[in-house]
């Protein structure tokens, strides 16, 4: 099966993204690889491409250890035979990291697959309409720089800021009342200062990002880092925030 | 630790917790659970058996509800269980039991769900062995929290109601369960086995014969009773409760005894004569122990089963609504109009518990009564009355200081002012006197609603004669008040501390100002802004008695004033009227205040002067109305000033500028004197309005006529076209609209031609004339609908609707789109509303009425909400804000940490340079030194630019950058106002010239240096304090505004007939987050926007476009041997549209769209704009088959994308006015897109 040239030119701008994508996540990317032309593409592919030519493997800029995969499966909807066989080829090639850039969907039982592997293997899900423009380029979208553990740990301090989330399995309340029984000042008042005591305090104490926020899975974030947001601010010229991703 | 009770006597029963002395003590968990009928049994003092309070001697009966062994019922009684009295005694419980079970209403939904997971033969949980000790295992990690464990038991339920829709054998018994749920119309459980039974089928087959078919159709379903569930519940093992995540047995959920609680809490107040009045818990109980006791009888009788389960029933009911009156599934027949409140009752809503008398209660030391102005107090001063201040009182430590002062209010006694209500020694030492409230005192003073913090603000007290809190009209603004009968609140704070932050948080003086956005708040009002606008009139000349008056009108006659050089000296001494001025700013030589100001007034017009070739002179400064309000130190050089140089909401005013330049005080003091001022001289001077100042002349009703006859017979050739078909349509409209957007648009230009013609005609000294100039009360508006024409009346943004069949009233013929039949009033209020106008006129006023009543709702609820949600964000003293657990919500408030209460800027700026500088220049006067150049400036002030951004790094980029373009922007006046003399001059006298250059547009070195170091020092004092409530202050700012927006029809504003929600519902679908907001819109940028070509391709492109849009014809073609569907498209219009449609993509469409089941071959293309559709249906069906096809098939979409309805082409009309003044003729355009467009786009 060929591709229309409407689809070569989507595919040609997905690789386009996917390429900014790897080089804005540290992986070495060149720039020729990203200033490719169109026409460029279509040699390097040829006239009847698949998608699974468009396979990228690249490494990391200071680690050539830490490797990832960009895989684009054929199929409409990706089941678990797909994935079990670019399982496969990242073990026997100890990468460990990949994007799957899928046209619709995962089949639901693909879905639970990466949940189960996920201790294993980190596999990202796009689907190929989201990559179409490069997210990061809108108007709308401020600089985001992700920060190191380092860096994490200075902005923590500076702001005295907890990050473990407090538990509180020790003040195990039902929400049963005892209302008719007693109901002196002293029991609301408790109450009342226990359930707020409750709705608090829960997670860390900077402003958050979700792991599904598109600019997060842009970056590949994981739980617990910090991405420092730098945007312009009509009042202050400019106005860096942080964010931590949940 | 209590000691072994040794004798009952040392025991104390008092109302004070007890508290264990044993130090300070941590707790470490907290269980809240139900009590268990034994529990509850040993709690109870005494049993509850009988429904009745008193005998006749009007003793409490025993075993009654009123029983005295669960404390004294009144005063007069003392408890039989502690001895205690009325005062002591803290209650004892008794308790009720109930003959049968019943379930607690509040832990319906949670038994319910106890039993979806139970099976209902042998109690154990409807899962198998491995799941449950999969869950079992979840519940008991100690690292879930308690959200996520609930969460799992909700999972949990689920699975097994899933599983039980079918029918689920129980794992361990073999007993096969069906659903469960809530029975409809009573308070009850069903379980229902329809689905799972087999006989039942049988079984219906069998009855089916008899009469009570029908009745019996339910068999299978049923009512799983109290009694039963709580023999299945005590049958449950402890496992199987933790794995549902009970923290107590289940069993104590349903309700066997009932606790009585103490008469405490359920006071019985006795009436004159025998009656008393029960609290409605008493009332309740008294219902349930009937119920109870009826169905005890029943139950003794051993009569039929189902006259038994009736006193049931009612037993449930009374139970349930004992504790929840509100619950549903009373029957009908025990439904009452007001119904005994419940225990939920009691601690919900506004007078609940919790809002009611907790976190609000009622306070001592207030008072509240009418209130009425007084211009001759100052603005912190509110006048008490005395009656109010012999009442109120403040309790003042004595000292040798006052002493003699307190001796003699003691003396005075509580009744004669000033004298004192109490005598107190707190602590041994120094007594406290609590004296009356004399002048000075304290005072906190409030109308509601409270909507933002000024709306109570601190006062100082000034006893009074009379009855009325008075207080100064410049601090209407700020409470929202007027004199109208409105009442307000006072409170006194009570020690010395309170008072002191009062006075330096809530102070009128500290408050001036609204932190919504700078602008001055408190500031002059109507009669004040008249007379100023009067006394500072071109003509208006005093001599020097009238003026030495006028400025003793100023103060309290005893302050220093200096009088200025009359401005004519001869024939006579003459002072202006703005010489008067001069003095209220700065009464004598002494005052060092140096007012420096410009304003553009009301009357403000800068006209043409004259025209040298091309070029047009005007002069800012040279307004023929005198609207240029110049104030150069102190001194009012021009302009007659009105609302936008005093009145509130002016940034650049004369009072903001006061306050920013000259502090509070300057300005609260300046206020104080203008109120006298102009209220004493307008008491002289008279204003009033009369009957002739609303009078038409001659030559107004001339004119009027003419406007209306002529607009008039527009109007009948635009109905006459729309009756016709001929009327043009305007973009995006059909013709009705167009039509309603012509009248509208002409009947508005009469309204508006007649109020220019009136106000064109009016005299100067026309007194509703003068008070719309000056801006203290009416609009021209207002005006033009007394004098001349009242105008169009709109219902819902509309023009009248219609009550009667098409028609508006029955005096009109039916149809009719003429001005008069749709509610144009031509009539003034002067001349005269006939019938129908009038009619027309209370249409428009009750909407308004209407309106207003329903917003206040509304919007009170909007700021709840938002003071709910903000009110625990704070600036903390690392500059960040955070919320009550230290959760970050911004790094820096504002992004710059500035106060906006203090921002100068209109727009929200820190400081208003330009301004600055003209105080700089003024008060820095050249004198000998030496004009910079144009490099020196730039040179200077990056040098300064950058001292002020090292010496402390608080200044933002964008101030140095907005200081740095400031002066970028004067050194370039100056360098072309240079570079243009030159070419004038060529070389002659250049010095004199550029003297003039300097003298207009240069600065000094010193000036520059002042100026700089103004602007920073400044800037450091407007950052925010840390510890400032920003939310509660962010929550108000937006919640209080919201209030004033009125009408709904503001509520929709747009171009080209498409709509935005604006206002109130706007901002409520923000705060909801809702996620189908009612109009969508998407302005979307072109990459070449000036074609307007290529923007109608890209908007057919996304306009959803279905088949019936673009085809010409969809027939049934039926021949003897195959019928079909033929569709031809309509290539004209296709083309029109600049859609590229053909029948392969219309073809494409067909297959791809949902539920049509039609595949590849079915369709066949004839040729491009030509289809045909053979449906593959057997030969007996294919007729309906065909029809709802054809019905089908013209909603199809085609082209486009699905959720965008509308794209309009718009124009840019910032661009179009650029464009004019290059003289392009190229438009530029943009599309507005309806509806949400989601990521496939």
């Amino acid at each position: 099966m060929t591709l229309s040239d409407e689809e070569i030119k989507r595919l040609f701008r997905i690789r386009k993204t996917v390429m900014q994508m790897l080089r804005d996540r540290n992986y070495f990317v060149g720039d020729f690889e990203i200033n490719m032309t169109k026409e460029q593409f279509l040699s390097k592919y040829g006239e009847n491409m698949k998608r699974e030519d468009l396979v990228i493997n690249k490494a990391m800029r200071n680690n050539s250890g830490d490797q990832i995969y960009v895989f684009f499966p054929d199929e409409q909807k990706v089941g678990v035979k797909t994935m079990k066989t670019y399982t496969n080829r990242m073990k026997s090639e100890n990468v460990f990291r990949a994007i799957l850039v899928v046209q619709q969907n995962l089949t639901p039982f693909a879905r639970t697959c990466i949940n189960e592997i996920s201790s294993k293997f980190h596999l990202e899900v796009f689907q190929e309409a989201e990559l179409l423009v490069n997210i990061k380029e809108h108007v709308l979208v401020p600089e985001h720089q992700v920060l190191t553990n380092e860096e994490k740990k200075t902005l923590l301090k500076r702001y005295t800021v907890k990050e473990t989330q407090v538990s509180f399995e020790n003040l195990d309340i039902f929400f049963l009342l005892k209302l008719h029984f007693d109901s002196s000042v002293w029991f609301y008042l408790l109450l009342i200062f226990y359930c707020s005591y409750f709705l608090g305090v829960v997670g860390a104490q900077l402003p958050r990002i979700q792991v599904s926020d598109p600019i997060a899975r842009y970056y590949g974030l994981k739980r617990g880092q910090v991405v420092k947001i730098i945007r312009p601010s009509e009042t202050a010229g400019r106005y860096i925030t942080y964010r931590y991703v949940v | 630790m209590l000691q072994p009770q040794q004798s009952s006597q040392n025991l104390v029963f008092t109302k004070q917790p007890y508290i264990e002395d044993v130090g300070p003590r941590k707790i470490k968990s907290i269980q809240f659970s139900m009590m268990s009928e034994s529990e509850i049994m040993k709690a109870a003092e005494v049993q509850v058996y009988l429904g009745q309070y008193y005998n006749s001697n009007r003793v409490p009966i025993q075993g009654g509800l009123l029983d005295p062994r669960m404390g004294p019922a009144n005063k007069s009684c003392s408890c039989a269980t502690c001895h205690g009295g009325f005062g002591d005694c803290p209650g004892h419980f008794g308790y009720l039991n109930l003959a049968l079970p019943v379930y607690n209403v509040g832990y319906l939904s949670t038994i319910l769900d106890i039993l979806k997971c139970i099976c209902k033969s042998c109690s154990r949980i409807l899962l198998d062995e491995k799941l449950c000790k999969e869950y079992l295992k979840k519940m008991r990690s100690p690292k879930m929290e308690a959200l996520r464990k609930s969460d799992l038991m909700k999972s949990m339920v689920k699975k097994c109601s899933t599983m039980a829709s079918k029918a689920v054998k129980c794992p361990r018994c073999g007993y096969i369960n069906g659903m469960v749920k809530k029975a409809v119309g009573v308070l009850g459980i069903i379980h229902d086995l329809s689905k799972v039974n087999e006989n039942e089928k049988e079984c219906r087959s069998a009855i089916s014969h008899t009469k009570e078919s029908k009745a019996s159709i339910n068999a299978a379903t049923y009512i799983l009773n109290p009694v039963k569930v709580l023999f299945l519940f005590r049958r449950m093992t402890d496992e199987d409760c933790e794995l549902l995540y009970l923290s107590d047995r289940p069993e104590k959920l349903i309700v066997t005894n009932i606790a009585v609680p103490p008469i405490a809490i359920r006071p019985s107040v006795i009436m004159d004569g025998s009656q008393s009045n029960e609290n409605d818990i008493t009332e309740r109980l008294k219902r349930i122990i009937q119920a109870n006791a009826s169905l005890r009888q029943e139950l003794l009788e051993a009569s039929t089963a189902f006259k038994c389960l009736a006193g049931w029933d009612t037993l449930q009911v009374e139970v349930g609504q004992y504790i929840n009156s509100d619950v549903r599934g009373v029957p009908f027949t025990m439904q009452v109009a007001k119904p005994l409140s419940g225990f939920v009752q009691r601690l919900k809503g506004k007078q609940g518990r919790f809002r009611g008398n907790l976190s609000g209660k009622r306070v001592e030391y207030t008072g509240r009564t009418v209130i009425s102005p007084d211009p001759n107090l100052k603005i912190t001063e509110v006048g008490i009355p005395i009656r109010m201040a012999r009442i109120l009182t403040y309790p003042e430590r004595v000292s040798h200081h006052n002493i003699e002062k307190l001796r003699q209010c003691v003396r005075n006694g509580p009744d004669k002012y000033p004298g004192a209500r109490m005598v107190r020694y707190p602590d041994g030492s120094a007594r406290q006197v609590d004296r009356h409230l004399e002048d000075g005192d304290v005072v906190l003073f409030n109308r509601q609603p409270s909507l933002h913090r000024m709306s109570i603000m601190c006062h100082r007290a000034r006893i009074m004669p009379w009855r009325t809190l008075r207080f100064n009209e410049s601090v209407c603004n700020p409470y929202n008040a007027d004199f109208d009968g409105d009442e307000m609140n006072m409170h006194v704070p009570q020690t010395e501390e309170a008072r002191t932050e009062a006075l330096m948080l809530m102070g009128v003086q500290n408050n001036l100002c609204t932190p919504k956005n700078g602008e001055i708040l408190v500031a002059s009002t109507q009669d004040f802004l008249t007379s100023s606008f009067l006394i500072t009139r071109k003509d208006t000349f005093y001599d020097r008695a009238a003026f030495s008056l006028m400025c003793c009108y100023l103060g309290d006659g005893m302050d220093l004033i200096d009088l200025p050089t009359p401005a004519i000296l001869k024939p006579i001494e003459l002072w202006t009227g703005k010489q008067v001025f001069n003095v209220l700013l700065r009464p004598h030589a002494n005052m060092r205040v140096y007012l420096n100001l410009t304003v553009k007034e009301k009357t403000y017009s800068n006209k043409l002067i004259r025209t040298e070739g091309d070029e047009e002179i005007r002069i800012d400064s040279m307004c023929p109305n005198d609207g240029f309000v110049y104030v150069r130190n102190s001194e009012l050089i021009s302009g007659q000033v009105g609302k936008a140089t005093l009145g509130n909401g002016n940034k650049d005013g004369l009072y903001s500028v006061l306050l920013r330049d000259y502090g509070a005080h300057a300005a609260a003091v300046c206020m104080n004197r203008l109120a006298k001022l102009s209220s004493r001289w307008i008491g002289n001077h008279g204003f009033s309005i009369g009957i002739d100042d609303v009078q038409p002349k001659e030559e107004l009703i001339d004119k009027k006529k003419r406007l209306l006859s002529e607009n008039y017979e527009v109007c009948n050739v635009k109905i006459k076209e729309f009756n016709e078909g001929k009327l043009q349509l305007k973009p995006g409209c059909d013709a009705a609209q167009t039509l309603e957007a012509l009248i509208t648009d002409l009947l508005n230009r009469i309204r508006e031609d007649a109020g220019k013609a009136c106000m064109g005609g009016l005299p100067w000294r026309n007194s509703p004339l003068i008070m719309s100039q000056c801006g203290s009360k009416g609009s021209p508006i207002n005006i033009s609908q007394m004098v001349a024409c009242v105008g169009q009346q709109s219902v819902g943004g509309r023009r009248a609707p219609n009550g009667f069949i098409d028609r508006s009233l029955p005096h009109f013929p039916r149809k009719s789109k003429a001005p008069a039949a749709k509610g144009f009033v031509a009539n003034s209020f002067y001349s005269g509303l006939t019938a129908t106008e009038f009619f027309f006129h209370t249409m428009g006023g009750r909407e308004g009425l209407v309106d207003t009543a329903v917003k206040t709702a509304d919007t009170g609820y909007m700021s709840r909400r938002l003071i709910k949600a903000l009110e625990d964000l704070s600036i903390h003293y690392d500059n960040s804000v955070r919320n009550a657990s230290g959760c970050i919500v911004q790094f820096l408030y504002g992004d710059d940490g500035m106060d906006p209460a203090n921002m100068e800027g209109k727009s929200g700026d820190p400081l208003n340079f330009g301004r600055l500088l003209m105080k700089v220049e003024a008060t820095c006067p050249v004198g000998e030194n030496k004009y910079l150049s144009p490099e020196e400036i730039s040179e200077m002030v990056r040098k300064l630019a950058e001292y002020g951004m090292n010496s402390d790094k608080c200044c933002s980029e964008a101030f140095i950058d907005s200081l740095r373009k400031f002066f970028e922007g004067h050194r370039d006046k100056l360098e072309n106002k240079m570079k243009f003399i030159e070419d004038l001059s060529g070389d002659k006298n250049s010095d004199v010239l550029e003297k003039v250059v300097h003298k207009t547009s240069g600065i000094t070195a010193r000036q520059l240096e002042v100026f700089m170091e103004t602007c920073f020092s400044r800037y450091r004092l407007k950052k925010i304090e840390a510890g400032t409530a920003i939310g509660a202050i962010g929550a108000q700012s937006i919640g209080e505004p919201g209030t004033q927006m009125t009408l709904k029809t503001f509520h929709f504003a747009g171009v080209a007939s498409m709509n935005i929600t604006q206002g109130v519902p706007r901002i409520k679908e923000i705060i909801n987050g809702a996620k189908r907001i009612s109009t969508p819109i998407i302005t979307a940028e072109l990459e070449c926007d000036y074609n307007e070509n290529s923007a109608r391709v890209v908007k057919s492109r996304i306009e959803k476009t279905v088949l019936g849009q673009v085809a010409k014809s969809i027939k049934i073609v039926m021949t003897s041997r195959l019928s079909s569907i033929v569709i031809t498209l309509d290539m004209q219009t296709i083309q029109d549209a600049h859609l590229c449609i053909t029948a392969d993509v219309v073809k494409e469409s067909i297959l791809q769209t949902p539920r049509i089941k039609l595949k590849e071959q079915h369709i066949k293309v004839l040729d491009f704009r030509k289809l045909e559709i053979f449906p593959p249906t057997e030969k007996s069906k294919i007729h309906f088959e065909l029809h709802s096809l054809k019905k089908v098939l013209p909603m199809i979409m085609v082209k486009g994308i699905k959720t965008v309805e509308r794209v309009v082409i718009a124009e840019k009309e910032k661009e179009k006015k650029k464009a004019k003044e290059n003289e392009e003729e190229k438009k530029k355009y943009r599309l507005l897109v309806e509806g949400l467009v989601c990521l496939n786009f």
